[in-house]
């Protein structure tokens, strides 16, 4: 599935630099409201049809929770220390960070900030989800079960969450969705707030 | 930008109380991971023109993969760590290693 995404990725990068005039640049920014509107549409149909995890989540209390915040916070620490590293603002690293891994989804919030941070947000996320399908199985083996949950991030919930269920337990599989389902509802609140911050400081 | 958001929320909320409620067809909630992969790589495709109609990404290309490759591995380092001390020190779980039992698969 990767390679396919990344197949799209490098055919529409293509299309842009040889086929499509700059004129439809105006254009894209309406699909893109179109196509993220209809996914999140049909993404809350998926998480809605889900209606025996909401019992799982119900027995295992509130310390399920933990698991995304613990896995949001040091995503958002690692963020800020690449900042750093790279001398960039350290909102920047946050922002590209709240991605926490949903690549179509923060590369988007941050273009109207900038289009190279958007890339790089792009970029990280694809990276990150490669990083998670390669060692989500190592993860399990030789750190722990929930370590991978907050390895797989937003994609937990979905693209990762196979992988992980079939590497640790039930239970792991139940605190992976709920877990990818609060990166995922973090990543439309956190990243569009550190952006306007940014853009405030333009 | 936070209208957008908004949206983005309302017709999440929509789609989740309709499917819970049962009001969705089984033939639409059958196809609703499908839906969600047609609409993912519309997305994608539209991003992949963005980036190549911008000029600016693109010559800096180099740098950008190099920085993203290390946003990459040290975000998710620091997901992993975070749940690391939160499990060890708070959640204290049980069955949560590959060698304690409970996994299914040795893949």
């Amino acid at each position: 599935m990767t390679i396919k995404i990344l197949l799209v990725l490098v055919i529409g990068i293509f299309s842009g630099l040889y086929i499509v005039e700059p004129s439809f640049y105006g254009i894209t920014d309406t699909l893109l409201d179109i196509g993220l509107s209809l996914l999140l549409f049909f993404v809350g149909i998926d998480i809605g049809s889900n209606k025996k995890v909401f019992g799982h989540l119900k027995k295992m209390g509130l310390k399920i929770i933990l698991v995304p915040l613990s896995a949001a916070i040091g995503c958002l620490v690692g963020g800020i220390a690449v900042a750093l590293i790279f001398k960039m603002p350290l909102l920047e690293g946050a922002a590209v960070a709240a991605g926490f891994g949903w690549y179509s989804l923060a590369p988007v919030l941050i273009a109207p900030y900038s289009a190279e941070l958007s890339a790089i947000a792009f970029l990280t996320n694809v990276f990150r989800e490669i990083l998670a399908i390669v060692f989500i199985s190592y993860t399990a083996k030789y750190i722990g079960y929930f370590e991978t949950v907050g390895l797989g991030g937003a994609t937990s919930m979905d693209t990762t969450l196979p992988i992980i269920t079939r590497n640790t337990n039930a239970e792991t599989a139940v605190v992976s969705f709920v877990s990818g389902m609060m990166l995922s509802l973090m990543v439309p609140v956190l990243v569009p707030m550190i952006v306007s911050i940014l853009q405030l400081q333009m | 930008m936070f209208s957008g958001v908004l949206i983005y929320f309302v017709l999440l909320g929509i789609g989740g109380v309709l499917s819970y409620k049962g009001i969705i067809h089984d033939k639409l909630l059958k196809r609703a991971g499908y839906m969600q992969m047609v609409f993912l790589y519309m997305l994608i495709f539209v991003m992949g023109l963005r980036l190549g109609m911008n000029r600016q990404v693109i010559e800096s290309i180099g740098t950008i993969g190099f920085k993203s490759g290390v946003f990459a591995v040290l975000t998710a380092a620091g997901s992993i760590m975070g749940v690391f001390v939160v499990d060890k020190t708070i959640i204290k779980s049980k069955n949560n290693r590959k060698n304690e039992g409970g996994a299914r698969n040795d893949n």
